[in-house]
C-alpha cells in the first residue's frame, strides 16, 4: 500500500511533499491521509504513464498543502491552505507548559494522596476524640456510659447536688488484685474533665444547683422546669 | 464569474459529504472509484481533498470501512454505509428537496 518503488519520480516526490506537510496533523490522520493518497495514485497511475500524465492526475489531485488543510479543518476553504500553515508560537509553547505541567502535578498528586490517606490512617491526632466534633460527641457519650457504670460500682448515684461515694460493695473492692480506691467526687471529676460539663449540663436544671433532693424529686423537678 | 465559482464551491462542500453517502447507498465503494464519479459529476474541485472526508465520516460513523483484495494490484479500502450514514442521508435527502424547491422557486421568480 505505501511502497513507493514502482511509482513515477514526479508522484513520489508528491508524496514525500505530502508527508513533509502533513507533519502538523495528527499522526495517525497523517498516516491514513499518505495512505489513501498513495493508493489513489497507484489506482490513477498505468506503470508506463508518462510524465504528461502524472501531471495531469497530480494537478486533479489538489497541492499537497490543500489536502492536509481539508484534513485539518473541513471548514477551511482548500485555497486558504498557505495562509493558514500553522506556526509554533507563543499560544502553543503556553499549550505545551500547561498541559505537561497539569500532567506533572497530577502525577504527584495521586502519590501524595495516598501517602495523606495512610498518614490520616495511622495518625494517633484524628483517630481518637480529637477527630472532629461527631466524634467528640461519640466519646462524650460513651464516657458518660463508662462513668455511670464506674459509678453504679462504686454505689455513687447521680445526685443533682453533685455526686457521693456510697461505698455499697467493699467485699468485691477488697477482692481486685489492686484494690480500686473509693473515689470522691473530686477526684472522678479530676479524672474525667471531658465528661464533666455534659454530666452537669444533663444532671442539674436551671435554678436547682443548690438544692440537696433526691434522684428521684430531681427528675420531676427538672421535668418540672423544661416543661 | 468569480462569485459564480466562489458560490459553486460553497455549494459543493456543503453537498459532497451526503452525494458520497448517496453513492454509498447502493453498495460498498472504493476511494479511487468515488472519486472518478464524484469528479465526473463535477463536484469535486480536488479529487485528494476526499480522502480526508472520507476519513472524518468513518470517524464519525456515517461509514465504516475494511481492506478488500483487488483484481489487479495492492488492496483496496472500501467504505460503506452504516445506519447512522443512512438516517443521515434520509434527512438530507428531505431538507434538500425542500431547499432546491425553495431556491428554483426564487431563481424563477426573478426571470421575466
Amino acid at each position: 500500500m505505501t511502497t513507493h518503488t514502482d511509482l513515477h519520480p514526479l508522484a513520489q516526490s508528491y508524496l514525500d511533499r505530502l508527508a513533509e506537510a502533513a507533519r502538523v496533523l495528527p499522526a495517525d490522520e497523517a498516516t491514513e491521509l499518505e495512505v489513501d493518497i498513495s493508493d489513489h495514485l497507484r489506482e490513477a497511475l498505468r506503470p508506463d504513464a508518462d510524465e504528461a500524465e502524472v501531471r495531469t492526475v497530480l494537478d486533479r489531485l489538489g497541492t499537497p498543502h490543500e489536502l492536509v488543510a481539508a484534513a485539518g479543518d473541513p471548514a477551511t476553504p482548500p485555497g486558504d491552505a498557505p495562509a493558514r500553515q500553522p506556526r509554533f508560537g507563543a499560544v502553543e509553547v503556553l499549550a505545551l507548559v500547561g498541559l505537561v505541567g497539569a500532567e506533572l502535578l497530577f502525577f504527584l498528586a495521586v502519590p501524595l494522596w495516598l501517602v495523606g490517606v495512610a498518614l490520616l490512617a495511622v495518625s494517633r491526632v484524628w483517630s481518637g476524640r480529637h477527630d472532629g466534633l461527631r466524634q467528640r460527641g461519640r466519646d462524650l457519650d460513651r464516657a458518660r456510659v463508662r462513668d455511670r457504670g464506674r459509678l453504679a460500682r462504686l454505689g455513687v448515684h447521680r445526685h443533682p447536688g453533685g455526686v457521693r461515694a456510697l461505698p455499697l460493695r467493699p467485699g468485691l473492692d477488697a477482692l481486685a488484685p489492686h484494690p480500686a480506691p473509693v473515689r470522691s467526687a473530686a477526684t472522678y471529676g479530676a479524672s474525667s474533665r471531658s465528661a464533666r460539663p455534659r454530666w452537669e449540663m444533663r444532671s442539674f436544671s436551671p435554678g436547682s444547683s443548690s438544692a440537696e433532693v433526691s434522684p428521684s424529686s430531681a427528675c420531676s423537678s427538672a421535668t418540672k422546669t423544661t416543661s | 464569474m468569480a462569485t459564480g465559482d466562489a458560490a459553486l464551491t460553497q455549494l459543493r462542500r456543503g453537498v459532497l459529504e451526503h452525494c458520497v453517502l448517496a453513492l454509498l447507498e447502493s453498495g460498498e465503494r472504493y476511494g479511487y472509484d468515488l472519486v472518478t464519479d464524484l469528479s465526473d459529476a463535477g463536484l469535486l474541485a480536488s479529487e485528494g481533498t476526499l480522502y480526508p472526508l472520507l476519513s472524518r465520516l468513518r470517524r464519525d460513523e456515517l461509514v465504516s470501512t475494511a481492506w478488500r483484495e483487488s483484481p489487479s494490484g495492492p488492496p483496496r479500502r472500501y467504505y460503506a454505509l452504516t445506519e447512522r450514514g443512512q438516517s443521515a442521508l434520509s434527512s438530507f435527502r428531505t431538507a434538500w428537496t425542500s431547499f432546491a424547491g425553495s431556491v428554483d422557486q426564487l431563481l424563477q421568480r426573478g426571470t421575466p
